[in-house]
């Protein structure tokens, strides 16, 4: 099917057609003859954000330096685009060689958060491929497949999915399609090559599961079956230094979310914030030497010609030779006028050098992510940052012209109390002081405190997986408490914004859901959910239909307090943090008690004992 | 005397759909890619000194576009064309490279192309002659204001040739395309459609020359 000849004559009606086109600098185009095997790469989100996504981009080019393997990337089209598709009959479509995406041997998205899920299913429907692994027949393409974070819990999805990657894709991407090229020359069908990946480590095939449960709904038993391992493990990369990283990115010519070229500079993190599902999925902590990240910035800056670089990862700060990093690198990035940012930097770690450092970005305002109003409940969720800390970087920042600061919080947090809610509010008042007490602000201008709370989401593989997520009528009601709080002449000084509670919800009911949860995803996609994340698009009334057509209670999966001995949906997925650590976490967490971080102290999660080595 | 280099550019096939600001932010990633000395605005955030002779509708294909680069020192006009071909998406090319004469602001008018598929050429034919044969053409025009005014295209037009081709109908139009006056040949087309309620979709038009009040070659 010529998809480039039907699409034309259509782009001009779009906004911004550039989107749906392809052919930017650094994407890459094979001929199909000259191919074994194709791979479409899917974010079940739109081109705007999908192509600032840094995993995207490590997979595409290591596919692609394969030269029998062509990967290309496909994005769901926004609701004008879709319309169009749909009444055009326009299949799904990849934008390197605009061909349809169910001509493809492996259909593989990337699971970055859980509201993406009813995209899923609608890019499939695009496609025209069945949505259920079960219909696709014995045919072995197009496999569709699934990797990213979210698959440390696929179970809502696993009907729709023929297998899951767990873990980082550097390695075994290319052996499951290695594997896949040798048994589709041998003839094979779909249910031999299943049995088969499920033999490599890392690749989890849900079929070849079975789940039973008990009379109260919670898991009586996953079993195994057809030789499949009882356990998976997820794979890692074991040095940063040899690891694939791109030598180019594509280069978009329409602005996305990040559009920067992306170095990553570590993997994991040594922080162990107990909430934090990044911290312990990403485990073990490994960094990229100076060297190595120097030679991979010059590399990705000088291809892209990209003017601002980004020095990635879950905390920058955290990177042991930072200084030196940035010391190598300044007098290129100067000298070819390329601005660096470094998202993510802690406040414990922030001095004025580093400031000095990043002076090229602009100065427009100053984030801080304290989470929690007192140092009690920062204490309960292992965010080790001070009040004094935090007030002696601002202190820095306001001397230095900053006069807006951002605080993010969550509400909702095991053990919160309304105290903890008055803190929240105490911290802006503290900062206000602060900023009128220091001589050398920005004089004339007013402090502006922007409080942004979301909802705590209980996420599996976290010391809080156990965790009730709280309930509507108690959020609201601390919602109203903070709001009280805040001193009248204060009031044009501190805005407070909140996200929906119900997104919370439904992102607690995905994230710890199992398999009776397909159908409710089925469910409200038929009824028209798509693009959850985007508040405008959000309809929970859709998913109450959804969830009550399918007899499942929100409650059951959100706000019940799981037993430390239940089988979870997730615990034959093995992330290499042992559940006995989440539990002690969990324990030390009620005690208000902290965890030092990892270089501090080896807190026993047990990751070395799996890879074999010390973490440091 | 500055270092300033004159480009035609042609924009066609995938790169057409790209809008001009995200054209502009692409040649100054080339720049950037072929390591040019290109010279920079002064100021708090130094911009790279790139302009324009004028803006492309959306998914015209061209041949004439035109761009100034400022460098920092003296490189062969062939050389800069090379370097950037060389790291320019599919579908942006350059075509020649000079030292430009005359400043953008005496661009006046431009040369199209139009095709419009369609077997029915001859009848097309037919029907865009009358139309354009009409004492006067008037139409709505949007205004920058966001209202709408009422304008005559007829003194603008001037149709330079007209062909009944087996699969299409293709026009030559001379419009003005300079900053005070202005004739997008989409305005004109679709004020044609409405007239005589054509039933055709999707013309391919082509941008082939910049040229001068006088309507000579723009340089």
């Amino acid at each position: 099917m010529n998809v480039r000849a039907k699409i034309e004559p259509l782009l001009l009606q779009a906004q911004k057609p550039a989107q749906y086109i392809g052919g930017e600098v650094g994407s890459i185009c094979k001929e199909r003859e000259s191919v074994d095997v194709r791979f479409a790469f899917c974010f079940p989100d739109t081109y705007e954000i999908g192509m600032s996504h840094l995993g995207m981009k490590i997979l595409y080019s290591l596919i692609n330096a394969r030269e029998n393997f062509w990967c290309e990337r496909v994005f769901a089209p926004c609701a004008d685009f879709e319309a169009l598709m749909r009444e055009y009959q326009i299949p799904l479509y990849a934008l390197e060689s605009l061909d349809p995406v169910r001509e493809f041997d492996f259909v593989g998205f990337t699971l970055q958060y859980e509201l993406s899920y009813t995209n899923i299913l609608n890019m499939l429907d695009l496609a025209g491929i069945p949505l259920h692994a079960c219909d696709r027949g014995e045919a072995l393409a197009p496999l569709v497949v699934a990797g990213g974070p979210c698959v440390c819990n696929p179970e809502p999805l696993a009907d729709f999915f023929d297998l899951f990657i767990l873990g980082e894709g550097e390695e075994v991407n290319l052996e499951l399609m290695d594997l896949y090229l040798r048994m589709k020359r041998q003839g094979a069908g779909r249910s031999a090559f299943l049995r088969a990946a499920a033999q490599i480590e890392g690749i989890y095939v849900p079929s070849l599961y079975e789940v039973t449960y008990q009379a109260d709904g919670t898991i009586a038993a996953v079993t195994a079956k057809d030789g499949a391992p009882e356990k998976v493990t997820k794979r890692i990369v074991q040095d940063m230094d040899k690891a694939f990283y791109p030598e180019t990115f594509v280069v978009p010519f329409m602005e996305t979310v990040h559009d920067r070229a992306v170095e990553e500079v570590l993997r994991g993190c040594i922080r162990g914030c107990r909430f934090c599902q990044a911290g312990f999925l990403y485990r073990p902590f490994r960094e990229k030497s100076p060297e190595t990240i120097v030679r991979q910035c010059r590399s990705l800056c000088d291809t892209t010609g990209y003017q601002e670089l980004s020095l990635s990862s879950l905390s920058t700060s955290d990177h042991s030779q930072l200084e030196e990093t940035l010391n190598e690198l300044l007098p290129y990035l100067d000298e070819n006028r390329i601005n660096i940012t470094l998202p993510s930097l802690r406040v414990d770690n922030f001095s004025k050098e580093l400031m000095d450092r990043i002076q090229g970005v602009r100065k427009s305002s100053l984030t801080f992510a304290p989470e929690a109003g007192t140092q009690r409940l920062r204490d309960v969720i292992n965010k080790n940052v001070s009040e004094e800390e935090l007030m002696r970087t601002a202190g820095i920042a306001f001397s230095g012209g900053f006069a807006t600061v951002k605080l993010y919080f969550m509400m909702g947090l095991p053990t919160e109390t309304m105290e903890d809610v008055e803190g929240i509010v105490h911290l802006a008042e503290k900062l206000i002081d602060l900023y009128y007490n220091t001589p050398e602000r920005s004089k004339g201008k007013t402090i502006q405190i922007s409080i942004s709370c979301a909802t705590f989401v209980p996420k599996p593989f976290t010391p809080f997986e156990f965790e009730p997520q709280v309930s509507r009528e108690e959020l609201l009601a601390r919602q109203e408490h903070l709001l009280s709080c805040i001193q009248p002449r204060h009031r044009k000084k501190i805005k407070v914004s909140w996200h929906t509670y119900e997104i919370s919800l439904l992102e607690a009911v995905l994230a710890r859901g199992d398999r009776r949860l397909v159908p409710v995803i089925e469910r409200a996609w038929q009824l028209g959910s798509k693009f959850d994340s985007w508040s405008e698009c959000f309809h929970y009334e859709i998913w109450e239909q959804a969830m009550a057509d399918c007899g499942v209670s929100a409650s059951f999966y959100a706000n019940r307090t799981r037993a430390y001995d239940e089988i979870f949906p997730w615990d034959h997925l093995d992330y290499l943090v042992e559940k006995s650590f989440f539990v002690r976490e969990n324990q030390t967490a009620h005690a208000s008690e902290t965890t030092p971080h990892c270089r501090a102290k080896c807190a026993g999660c047990g990751v070395n004992r799996r890879i074999g080595r010390a973490c440091f | 005397m500055k270092n300033i280099v004159r480009m035609r550019f042609a924009k066609t096939g995938r790169a057409r759909y790209i809008s001009h600001l995200d054209l502009i932010r692409c040649f100054q990633r080339a720049v950037c890619r072929a390591k040019l000395p290109a010279a920079y605005s002064e100021g708090f955030h130094p911009h790279m000194q790139t302009s324009f002779a004028t803006t492309l509708p959306l998914g015209f294909f061209s041949t004439a576009e035109q761009m100034d680069l400022e460098l920092t020192e003296e490189l062969p006009c062939d050389a800069v064309m090379e370097r950037l071909n060389a790291v320019l998406p599919e579908g942006i090319r350059i075509l020649e490279a000079w030292k430009g004469m005359l400043a953008f602001k005496k661009l006046a008018y431009a040369n199209y192309t139009v095709r419009i598929p369609g077997e029915s050429s001859g009848e097309l034919y037919d029907s865009f002659c009358a139309f354009a044969a009409q004492p006067e053409i008037l139409t709505e025009k949007r205004t920058k204001k966001g209202g709408t005014k009422e304008v005559d295209l007829k003194p603008m037009l001037e149709v330079t040739g007209a062909e009944a081709l087996p699969d299409a109908l293709e026009l030559r139009l001379c419009l003005p395309a300079g900053s005070t006056a202005n004739l997008n040949p989409m305005l004109l087309l679709e004020t044609w459609k409405k007239q005589t309620e054509q039933t055709w979709v999707s013309p391919e038009i082509c941008r082939t020359e910049l040229l001068t009040e006088e309507k000579q070659k723009f340089f």
